[in-house]
Protein backbone atom coordinates (compact mmCIF):
# COMPACT_ATOMS: atom_id res chain seq x y z
CA UNK A 1 0.00 0.00 0.00
CA UNK A 2 1.72 3.24 -1.01
CA UNK A 3 0.25 5.58 1.73
CA UNK A 4 1.41 3.79 5.06
CA UNK A 5 4.12 5.26 6.72
CA UNK A 6 5.66 4.41 10.26
CA UNK A 7 8.05 7.16 11.49
CA UNK A 8 10.11 7.72 14.77
CA UNK A 9 10.63 11.31 15.65
CA UNK A 10 12.65 13.12 18.34
CA UNK A 11 9.90 15.79 17.71
CA UNK A 12 7.20 17.40 19.58
CA UNK A 13 3.83 15.96 18.40
CA UNK A 14 1.97 18.75 19.76
CA UNK A 15 0.75 20.12 16.85
CA UNK A 16 -2.65 19.17 15.27
CA UNK A 17 -2.07 16.39 12.56
CA UNK A 18 -2.11 18.01 9.08
CA UNK A 19 -4.55 15.40 7.11
CA UNK A 20 -2.78 13.51 4.21
CA UNK A 21 -3.94 14.60 0.55
CA UNK A 22 -6.16 11.03 0.69
CA UNK A 23 -9.83 11.24 -1.68
CA UNK A 24 -12.92 8.60 -0.85
CA UNK A 25 -12.19 8.48 2.82
CA UNK A 26 -15.30 8.42 4.53
CA UNK A 27 -14.08 8.14 8.14
CA UNK A 28 -10.71 9.45 9.51
CA UNK A 29 -9.58 7.20 12.93
CA UNK A 30 -6.46 9.65 14.92
CA UNK A 31 -5.49 8.23 17.98
CA UNK A 32 -2.85 9.77 20.45
CA UNK A 33 -0.96 7.82 23.03
CA UNK A 34 -0.03 10.37 25.82
CA UNK A 35 1.76 10.59 28.81
CA UNK A 36 -0.40 10.11 31.59
CA UNK A 37 2.09 11.39 35.01
CA UNK A 38 1.90 7.60 36.40
CA UNK A 39 3.77 4.51 35.86
CA UNK A 40 3.26 1.59 38.01
CA UNK A 41 1.49 3.34 40.62
CA UNK A 42 4.21 5.69 40.64
CA UNK A 43 4.37 9.67 39.98
CA UNK A 44 6.55 10.57 37.40
CA UNK A 45 7.41 13.61 35.55
CA UNK A 46 7.74 12.52 32.22
CA UNK A 47 8.69 9.12 30.25
CA UNK A 48 12.26 8.83 28.49
CA UNK A 49 11.23 6.78 25.04
CA UNK A 50 14.39 4.81 23.59
CA UNK A 51 14.35 3.07 20.46
CA UNK A 52 16.54 0.50 18.29
CA UNK A 53 16.12 2.89 15.25
CA UNK A 54 16.69 1.45 12.52
CA UNK A 55 15.33 -1.80 13.40
CA UNK A 56 11.64 -0.09 14.46
CA UNK A 57 11.70 1.61 11.58
CA UNK A 58 11.51 -1.23 9.45
CA UNK A 59 9.14 -3.01 12.16
CA UNK A 60 7.32 -0.43 12.51
CA UNK A 61 6.56 0.40 8.39
CA UNK A 62 6.01 -3.60 7.49
CA UNK A 63 3.50 -3.62 10.58
CA UNK A 64 1.82 -0.96 9.30
CA UNK A 65 1.64 -1.98 6.02
CA UNK A 66 0.46 -5.31 6.90
CA UNK A 67 -2.69 -3.31 8.99
CA UNK A 68 -3.34 -1.18 6.17
CA UNK A 69 -3.89 -4.17 3.91
CA UNK A 70 -5.31 -6.44 6.44
CA UNK A 71 -8.41 -3.86 7.30
CA UNK A 72 -8.70 -2.32 3.68
CA UNK A 73 -7.01 1.24 4.41
CA UNK A 74 -7.23 3.47 1.99
CA UNK A 75 -4.14 5.54 4.04
CA UNK A 76 -2.61 5.04 7.60
CA UNK A 77 0.34 6.92 9.39
CA UNK A 78 2.09 6.06 12.67
CA UNK A 79 4.56 8.46 14.37
CA UNK A 80 6.18 7.75 17.55
CA UNK A 81 8.56 10.24 19.37
CA UNK A 82 11.32 9.27 21.63
CA UNK A 83 12.99 11.19 24.13
CA UNK A 84 12.15 13.09 26.84
CA UNK A 85 8.37 13.40 27.03
CA UNK A 86 6.66 14.94 29.67
CA UNK A 87 3.11 14.26 31.49
CA UNK A 88 0.22 15.36 29.18
CA UNK A 89 2.54 15.28 25.81
CA UNK A 90 1.71 12.89 23.01
CA UNK A 91 4.33 10.08 22.06
CA UNK A 92 2.19 8.41 20.17
CA UNK A 93 -0.29 9.28 16.97
CA UNK A 94 -2.13 7.13 14.94
CA UNK A 95 -4.33 8.04 11.62
CA UNK A 96 -6.42 5.69 9.83
CA UNK A 97 -8.17 7.00 6.46
CA UNK A 98 -10.81 4.16 5.36
CA UNK A 99 -14.52 4.24 3.80
CA UNK A 100 -15.89 3.03 6.67
CA UNK A 101 -15.59 3.76 10.18
CA UNK A 102 -15.36 -0.22 11.21
CA UNK A 103 -12.47 -0.57 9.52
CA UNK A 104 -10.55 2.56 10.60
CA UNK A 105 -11.15 1.71 14.19
CA UNK A 106 -9.82 -2.06 13.99
CA UNK A 107 -6.88 -0.94 12.35
CA UNK A 108 -5.76 1.47 14.82
CA UNK A 109 -6.58 -1.15 17.76
CA UNK A 110 -4.86 -3.71 15.46
CA UNK A 111 -1.64 -1.83 14.82
CA UNK A 112 -1.49 -0.70 18.83
CA UNK A 113 -1.55 -4.20 20.30
CA UNK A 114 1.13 -4.96 17.38
CA UNK A 115 3.62 -2.17 17.90
CA UNK A 116 3.49 -3.20 21.50
CA UNK A 117 4.63 -6.44 20.73
CA UNK A 118 7.27 -6.36 18.15
CA UNK A 119 8.22 -2.87 17.85
CA UNK A 120 11.70 -2.14 19.45
CA UNK A 121 10.83 1.06 21.60
CA UNK A 122 11.90 1.08 25.32
CA UNK A 123 10.26 3.95 28.29
CA UNK A 124 12.01 5.12 31.29
CA UNK A 125 9.51 6.90 34.04
CA UNK A 126 11.59 10.05 35.36
CA UNK A 127 10.57 10.73 38.88
CA UNK A 128 9.14 13.87 39.71
CA UNK A 129 12.65 13.98 42.22
CA UNK A 130 14.60 13.21 39.83
CA UNK B 1 33.07 -14.90 14.49
CA UNK B 2 33.26 -11.38 15.16
CA UNK B 3 30.11 -9.97 16.59
CA UNK B 4 28.70 -6.66 17.31
CA UNK B 5 26.13 -7.20 20.67
CA UNK B 6 23.84 -4.06 21.26
CA UNK B 7 21.26 -3.66 24.36
CA UNK B 8 18.32 -2.27 24.86
CA UNK B 9 15.91 -0.90 27.63
CA UNK B 10 16.56 -2.68 30.59
CA UNK B 11 19.05 -4.81 29.16
CA UNK B 12 21.04 -1.74 29.03
CA UNK B 13 20.72 -0.97 32.05
CA UNK B 14 21.61 -4.24 33.37
CA UNK B 15 24.62 -4.73 31.07
CA UNK B 16 26.28 -1.46 31.77
CA UNK B 17 26.79 -1.46 28.37
CA UNK B 18 24.98 -0.24 25.20
CA UNK B 19 27.31 -2.01 22.75
CA UNK B 20 30.03 -4.40 23.05
CA UNK B 21 32.25 -7.44 20.68
CA UNK B 22 31.99 -10.93 21.29
CA UNK B 23 34.20 -13.54 19.61
CA UNK B 24 32.66 -17.09 19.01
CA UNK B 25 35.22 -19.68 17.32
CA UNK B 26 33.86 -22.02 14.06
CA UNK B 27 30.48 -22.25 13.22
CA UNK B 28 28.31 -20.21 15.98
CA UNK B 29 24.61 -19.87 16.15
CA UNK B 30 22.58 -17.01 17.85
CA UNK B 31 22.03 -19.51 20.66
CA UNK B 32 25.91 -19.47 21.18
CA UNK B 33 26.39 -15.67 21.48
CA UNK B 34 23.41 -15.46 23.68
CA UNK B 35 25.57 -18.15 26.28
CA UNK B 36 28.55 -16.36 26.02
CA UNK B 37 27.18 -12.93 26.47
CA UNK B 38 24.62 -14.46 29.63
CA UNK B 39 27.77 -16.02 30.71
CA UNK B 40 29.50 -12.51 30.92
CA UNK B 41 26.84 -10.72 32.48
CA UNK B 42 25.20 -12.47 35.16
CA UNK B 43 22.91 -9.83 36.13
CA UNK B 44 21.14 -10.18 32.39
CA UNK B 45 20.02 -13.79 33.81
CA UNK B 46 17.56 -12.10 35.96
CA UNK B 47 15.95 -11.27 32.72
CA UNK B 48 16.73 -14.02 30.37
CA UNK B 49 13.97 -15.72 30.27
CA UNK B 50 11.77 -12.66 28.17
CA UNK B 51 14.82 -11.61 26.07
CA UNK B 52 14.30 -11.88 22.26
CA UNK B 53 17.18 -11.33 19.96
CA UNK B 54 17.57 -9.63 16.31
CA UNK B 55 20.09 -10.36 13.98
CA UNK B 56 20.95 -7.55 11.45
CA UNK B 57 17.67 -5.92 12.89
CA UNK B 58 15.49 -8.96 11.96
CA UNK B 59 14.00 -11.11 15.19
CA UNK B 60 16.43 -14.19 15.10
CA UNK B 61 15.50 -18.04 16.45
CA UNK B 62 18.38 -19.61 18.30
CA UNK B 63 19.55 -22.06 15.60
CA UNK B 64 20.06 -19.19 13.33
CA UNK B 65 23.80 -19.64 12.26
CA UNK B 66 25.65 -16.05 12.77
CA UNK B 67 28.53 -14.44 10.55
CA UNK B 68 31.63 -12.24 10.76
CA UNK B 69 30.13 -8.89 11.31
CA UNK B 70 26.55 -9.30 12.09
CA UNK B 71 25.10 -6.92 14.58
CA UNK B 72 22.91 -8.98 17.75
CA UNK B 73 20.48 -7.17 19.43
CA UNK B 74 19.33 -8.16 23.00
CA UNK B 75 15.63 -7.19 23.01
CA UNK B 76 14.18 -6.62 26.37
CA UNK B 77 10.17 -6.82 26.06
CA UNK B 78 9.24 -4.10 24.17
CA UNK B 79 7.14 -0.96 25.85
CA UNK B 80 6.45 1.50 22.75
CA UNK B 81 3.07 3.31 23.17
Amino acid sequence: MKNSEFRITTDSLEKPAAHLPIEGYGALVEFLGVVRGEEEGKVISALRYEAYGEMAAKVGQKLVEEVASKHDILAMEVIHRIGEIKNGETSLRICVYSKHRKAAFAACTDFIDRLKQDVPIWKHPISKSS
Amino acid sequence: VKLKVLFFGPARILTHESEIEVELSGEATVQDAVDLILNRYSKLKEISNSLRYALDEEYAEGAMQIHDGQTLAVIPPVQGG
